[in-house]
């Protein structure tokens, strides 16, 4: 999934290979399956739908009939007869599956009309004439026809219905393919690994420590990690149905706390997550973590009270740091620098792709039998994570307690390494110009503003799943190619300066429109944007730390603990801008808050002494 | 909500009050003794107005007993019946037009109340602006004895409905100048009409002692029409639209100028071509609903909001406006009930 | 035993379990939207009855007369109740009580109005049960005042009918395709896996690997991509992981 910088020998792994050919057979199948289907299920629902949208019209041209049949009554002549395409109007547009409707004279003549009259060509595949879209009616003065009512069905409504559908198979079909791509790589991993055992044993090796397959600690994590984006799409709504449960909280805060709390808790429980599962080793330490996930997701779905759901959410955040905290030192434990890169990659991976299933199945499943019952089905997958871990791991003595000695994030041994950074004058500006804003950005826009802003404009939970799917899936495309193309052309600056700029042009449009394909595609170029500078932005810190001498995974874990302190910033000042004026604007505000400090760090940034790097690159 | 709850608990501890010093809750007056007496100062005799008013009571179980004055909007006369009244203490007092209310509670800033009922809750009905009539001070919480209904619909939805038959941009208005409230009205329409950039011609009939002549108005009419006037305004002036309005309705049938009226009669016993009024019944049940507020629940006339009904039926004439050619529009002519088929 | 056969089988039963599984969800959540959109439908046209008698009671109300004066009603609800799937119409006063009703039996009875949900108009309420759908709308009168409901009863069974009808079509028509779909992924991954040895055999013998271990399972030909593809990566991981 995510190409690994500097370790070209991976591209060609013939198992990734046989995996993405796989993962492409499957994708194959799946969409001429999915398209035959979709085919014949719109068929038939066509053909039910039908006779039932012709009976409503039918209802409809009564009720029109039955005014215009009052005026010819009383001998108003039609063609003197004010106001009768406004009484079309007033009828047909609180019915949007009507497209037309028109008062005809018995000559053709039309006397009156409103709409657009359906051309032959805008009938779907149904088979349906554009004659059988239409319902005449005769219009009766004094017992006599003296006109006829002509109503027109919209073709383009079953359309747009169909498109709908279409979208919802669509996001079922990407998140499938998404989840037999990591289940195909752990069963080729998985038969590889027994035949390396049989290999391995029969040369005699056995003796030889083989490496933890760090691929089988990709399906504990996504499916840990797809419990928490599960809720993605609703938690503010959510949060916003608790609020009055909690009257002395103002509401705009009572919606942003719980993304402000986990953010904290998660950032805070880092330092002493790292030490705690380095302790009592990786395995128990995932357990316990996907455990109070579990019961942190089973009882916030429970809760019904604002207090209670939030203090939930908080234990939800500290299963979650340390199941992602021993994962990542799982990773640490069992890769050296030089394959750490790939390891960590393979781990982002999967943390990536639960971020794009997670939403969209989450909104879907939210849909149909609410967002409860969906919390519900986030705490199951966090036990599944931690049975499969079990399942892949066993007992592996490897991931036991003392395995390995605990990991360089945090943690009180370090404090000088912390000052030694903050001290560095690009470090900070790195920081606070650069990583802050766009975690705030982040978890402000993607976490919060998203949900509400759409709900508000009346989208379903599908529809803002789908949405938020969009900035993982640009984040998963783009950040390869970032990453690669920022070490070709030696240019972290400009990247995260461009990548800032390119934040507020992808979010600014969002401020005015949030209907339809806008959003998300505002919410595409905001994951392009933040893609663009996750890597460089990791470069920028791995070379501070060799300058002001700081081990490169401790620069890095403190890098990250500062950014989510930010991130948990991100919801309050969300709220405060849209209190002050609206969702929207405070769309806009989190755009302009990276654009401009893209913008500050490009002037600050470029005045950090050159002699400093050219005297570490010569050191 | 919280201060007029305390009030609420401030006036039934006060009624718990006397209800113990007295043995007299005043709602059980309906079931038990005595009928309460209501007087009614009238104008013109009783119609649907009253009507409303006595079925409505008679349908919550209220007994009264009416006593009904005359006063035909004459101001010895009225004054004759306060004392009167003054000196009967009814329960409740019930006047009916301008001239009646104002003659009984004057002006609500009066400088000598004591010519007035300052101390006996009285509702008003057929007041077409209490606001600039004095009457109340506020309708929403009038305060004093004072309460009542409004029986023409606010100018905005006079307009509107006008717009709505056409959009015409000339109105005409021939109207009383000795009558303060229809003065009032065509001020009120004035502002209205202007405010949507349309020209108003407002035509005042000539006074001779104060009082007008009918022989001007069917020059006067003709004067609008030669101005431009696109419709005819028939606002709650008595002596256009109730003394002489067939004679305002003939001529402005024959001068071909649709007229447009804030009560019915016009329209539905002469060519009037239509109106928006409520219905006298109506009002009068609404008028009941508030005497119902005072007498069984004990509610002070302040504390009552001054109201009028939230529905007005259109009335088309339709021979008008057949002769006119002039059709209503089908979105009108749908709610509206129409006459002279 | 390790080779391509179980390889195939493990891989193959993988796609073709997710592949059923992601089109069974693809069909199911179509109908489930389907069966709404379809509901929906039929609900606004029966909104539009409970429109029309609340139109001509509330005429009746403007007019100054008590709900239950409204003597003609039983005339409207009798000729409304003549609009297809509708069961009854009653008015209810603000008790919930039946003042009017197509089926007089009904008059005088109290009315179930729990699990009413408003529409997003705020104009309807509705509540299906089994195959009965009740939609109400709520009565002003001229004061502002809401006086009591319209409620329409009406038999969804022609709806659920044709509901069942386009499920037992769509699990027919799909069943077989989605058979054929899968015996053509195992085929696919079976050829897949199979080209996949073939072309990593040639390569590998452009490359100094170590000869196979003598104990190596294998019979020769195509094939034996796992074992390559292990030999390959224990090389790699020699390279990297020490």
């Amino acid at each position: 999934m995510v190409v690994t910088r500097g370790n070209p020998a991976r591209n060609r792994d013939p198992l990734r290979t046989l995996v993405f050919r796989l993962t492409a057979i499957a994708v194959a199948v799946l969409l001429v399956l999915s398209l035959l289907a979709s085919w014949l299920a719109l068929h038939s629902f066509e053909r039910v739908l039908y006779p039932e949208l012709r009976l409503k019209a039918a209802g409809v041209a009564e009720i029109l009939a039955r005014q215009i049949n009052r005026a010819l009554d009383y001998d108003i002549p039609l063609q003197e007869l004010p106001g009768l395409a406004e009484a079309l109007e007033r009828e047909i547009k609180v019915h949007p599956d009507i497209a037309y409707a028109a008062v005809e004279a018995p000559d053709g003549q039309v006397l009156a009309a409103y709409g657009a009259r359906p051309s032959r060509l805008a009938a779907p595949g149904g088979g349906l004439a554009s004659e059988d879209y239409d319902i005449l009616v005769p219009l009766v003065g004094h017992g006599q026809a003296q006109a006829q009512l002509r109503l027109s069905l919209d073709p383009a409504w079953l359309t747009r219905a169909s498109t709908d559908l279409m979208l919802e198979v669509a996001s079922v079909i990407l998140v499938s393919v998404l989840v037999t791509f990591e289940i195909l790589l752990l069963v080729v991993n998985l038969s590889m690994a027994k035949v390396k055992t049989r290999s391995l044993g029969a040369a005699g090796m056995a003796g030889a420590q083989q490496p933890v397959n760090l691929v089988f600690l990709r399906l504990p994590v996504f499916l840990f990690c797809l419990s928490e984006e599960l809720s993605r799409p609703f938690m503010p709504a959510y949060a916003q149905q608790l609020a009055p449960t909690a009257p002395w909280l103002p509401v705009d805060l009572a919606v942003s706390l719980p993304i402000t709390l986990f953010m904290l808790v998660w950032a805070l429980s880092q330092p002493t997550g790292a030490r705690f599962s380095g302790r009592v080793g990786r395995r128990s330490a995932f357990l316990v973590a996907a455990g109070l996930s579990a019961l942190g997701l089973t009882l916030t779905a429970l809760a019904d009270h604002l207090v209670t759901f939030l203090l939930w959410r908080c234990v939800t955040a500290l299963g979650y740091g340390l199941a992602l905290i021993t994962a990542q030192g799982v990773v640490v434990d069992h890769t050296t620098g030089k394959n750490r890169a790939g390891g960590l990659a393979l781990f982002i991976g999967a943390l990536l792709a639960a971020g794009v299933c997670g939403p969209v199945a989450g909104g879907i499943i939210a849909d149909q039998v609410g967002a409860s019952a969906t919390l519900l089905v986030g705490a199951g997958a966090a036990l599944a994570a931690a049975l499969a871990l079990v399942l892949l791991f066993g007992r592996d003595p490897r991931l036991a307690a003392e395995g390995f000695s605990a990991p360089h994030v945090g943690g009180h041994a370090n404090r000088p390494a912390i000052a030694r950074l903050a001290g560095d004058g690009r470090f900070a500006a790195l920081m606070t110009l650069s990583a802050i804003p766009a975690k705030v950005a982040a978890t402000g826009v993607l976490f919060f503003l998203i949900p509400l802003l759409l709900a508000e404009s009346g989208a379903g939970k599908a529809e803002i799943g789908r949405v938020q799917m969009m900035y993982f899936l640009a984040f998963i495309i783009i950040s390869p190619l970032a990453a690669t193309l920022s070490d070709r052309w030696q240019s972290r600056r400009g990247f995260i300066i461009g990548g800032g700029l390119a934040t507020l042009i992808g979010l600014a449009p969002l401020a005015l429109w949030d209907q339809g394909w806008s959003a998300a595609l505002a919410i595409g170029l905001f994951g392009f944007a933040q893609a663009l500078i996750s890597a460089p932005q990791l470069t920028l810190v791995t070379q501070i730390s060799s300058r002001v001498r700081v081990a490169e995974i401790t620069a890095i874990g403190w890098f990250r603990l500062l950014e989510r302190l930010g991130g948990a910033l991100g919801p309050l000042l969300a709220v405060a801008l849209a209190a002050a004026w609206s969702y929207h604007v405070a769309v806009l505000g989190m755009g302009l808050l990276c654009g401009v400090s893209a913008l500050l760090f490009g002037l600050l940034y470029r005045r950090a002494p050159p002699t400093a790097a050219s005297s570490e690159m010569s050191s | 909500m919280i201060t007029l709850s305390r009030r609420q608990w401030l006036r039934w501890g006060g009624a718990a009050g006397v209800t113990l010093l007295t043995g007299a809750w005043p709602a059980s007056a309906a079931t038990s003794e005595r009928p309460f007496r209501i007087h009614m100062v009238l104008g013109r005799g009783e119609g649907a107005n009253e009507a409303g008013f006595k079925d409505y009571l008679a349908r919550r179980g209220v007994r009264a007993e009416y006593t009904i004055h005359q006063a035909g909007g004459d101001p010895e006369r009225i004054a004759a019946i306060v004392a009167e009244l003054q000196a009967v203490r009814p329960d409740l007092i019930y006047t009916w037009g301008t001239p009646q209310t104002r003659g009984v509670v004057g002006a609500w800033d009066d400088p000598e109340p004591d010519r007035y009922i300052r101390d006996i809750p009285v509702l008003f009905t057929y007041v077409s602006a209490p606001l600039d009539a004095r009457i109340v001070p506020r309708l929403e919480q009038p305060g004093g004895n004072v309460s009542g209904t409004i029986h023409i619909a606010p100018i905005p939805a006079q307009v509107n409905t006008m717009l709505a038959y056409r959009a015409i941009k000339r109105l005409g208005v021939v109207f009383n100048p000795a009558e303060r409230n229809s003065v009032l009205a065509v001020e009120g329409l004035r502002q209205e009409w202007v405010k949507r950039g349309l020209t108003l011609f407002a035509n005042p009939l000539p006074l001779t002692d104060d009082k007008p002549d009918p022989a001007d108005i069917p020059d006067l009419l003709a004067h609008c029409r030669d101005q431009g006037a696109e419709m005819l305004y028939v606002g709650p002036d008595t002596f256009i639209a109730t003394t002489h309005r067939k004679l305002v309705a003939d001529t402005a049938l024959a001068l071909r100028l649709p007229s447009f009226s804030v009560t019915e009669p016009i329209v539905r016993s002469d060519p009037g071509m239509f109106a928006l009024s409520s219905s006298g019944y109506g009002v009068g049940r609404l008028t009941g609903v508030k005497a119902a507020q005072i007498l069984l629940e004990g509610k002070a006339p302040g504390d009552i909001p001054v109201e009028t009904l939230r529905r007005f039926s259109v009335v088309i004439n339709m021979a008008t406006a057949k002769a006119l050619s002039f059709y209503p529009p089908l979105g009108l002519l749908n709610f509206a009930e129409v006459v002279g088929v | 035993m390790i080779d391509d056969r179980v390889l195939v089988a493990r891989v193959g039963g993988v796609i073709a379990a997710t592949v059923a599984l992601a089109i069974a969800l693809a069909l199911l959540l179509a109908f489930l939207k389907f069966d709404q959109r379809f509901v929906d439908v039929t609900v606004a046209r029966l909104g539009l009855v409970v429109e029309e008698v609340r139109r001509q009671s509330e005429t009746g109300l403007a007019l100054g007369l008590e709900l239950a004066e409204l003597e003609d009603l039983t005339g409207v609800l009798q000729r409304a109740a003549g609009a297809r799937d509708v069961l009854h119409i009653d008015i209810l006063d603000d008790q919930g009580a039946v003042l009017f009703s197509s089926a007089p039996a009904r008059l005088g009875s109290r009315a179930d109005l729990g699990g009413l949900v408003a529409d997003a108009g705020g104009r309807l309420s509705r509540r299906a049960r089994d195959h009965e759908l009740l939609l109400t709308g709520r009565l002003g009168n001229g004061f502002g005042q809401m006086v009591g409901d319209v409620a329409v009863y009406a038999d969804l069974t022609p709806q659920h009918q044709a509901l069942a009808g386009v499920r037992r079509e769509l699990l027919s028509s799909t069943a077989p395709l989605v058979v054929f779909a899968l015996l053509l992924t195992l085929l696919a991954v079976f050829l897949t896996v199979r080209l996949s040895g073939r072309a990593d055999s040639g390569r590998d013998q452009s490359r100094p690997w170590p000869p196979l271990s003598p104990g190596q399972p294998g019979r020769g030909g195509g094939g034996r991509l796992v074992v390559r593809v292990v030999r390959d990566k224990l090389g790699g991981q020699r390279k990297s992981w020490s």
